[in-house]
């Protein structure tokens, strides 16, 4: 019962992430598709990462996953918001698509 | 569980096209960038797969790694090579 749960929510993570990989080809300027990008490839990386520990159950391994999902959580936003802003800073201005 | 993991990797090289196609060099970067994130998935899927938890040591080491390289290469990029 435990697995089938777990591999609902990797099947849920990979839907996020194939509409990630979707609005990175969506969007013609660089804001939109780089907000569209990390935002659904967090959200990806959290449920596939969920989903893993719901497989494992209660385990060091899944103590250890938690610890990447937390770091994840933190880092990839982060991430993001630098490449933007650094992209922003040095004068990237791109024309409102539609 | 190794399906999930085959579609991952279809994904992640779709990432890389945009790596690839990317106009400008901060679409390269976030093509990395989610390049990396989906090699991290994919090395964690690995690990529960196999059910070794050394694997996730080394996830947790390279997310750092990746984290800190393009924070530099951003700010590098961002100051124009004034450090």
């Amino acid at each position: 019962m435990r697995e089938t749960i777990g591999i609902v929510f990797m099947a849920a993570g990979i839907v996020f992430l194939f509409f990630g990989a979707l609005g990175i080809y969506r969007y013609k300027n660089f804001y939109a598709r780089s907000l569209v990008a990390s935002k659904i490839d967090t959200v990806g990386f959290l449920t596939l990462l969920v989903g893993v520990m719901i497989h494992k159950g209660i385990s060091m391994f899944s103590l250890k996953v938690l610890a990447i999902l937390s770091l994840g959580m933190v880092i990839n936003p982060l991430v993001s918001h630098y490449i933007v802003r650094s992209a922003y800073k040095s004068g990237y201005h791109v024309k409102k698509d539609r | 569980m190794e399906i999930i993991l085959g579609l991952i990797a279809l994904l992640s090289v779709v990432s890389a096209g945009r790596i690839v196609i990317g106009p400008s060099m901060w679409d390269r970067l976030l093509g990395f960038n989610l390049l990396a994130s989906k090699l991290m998935m994919m090395i964690i899927l690995l690990a529960a797969i196999r059910g070794e938890s050394y694997l996730l040591d080394m996830v947790l080491v390279y997310s750092l790694l990746g984290f800190v390289g393009v924070i530099f290469i951003s700010w590098f990029v961002q100051r124009k090579g004034r450090v």
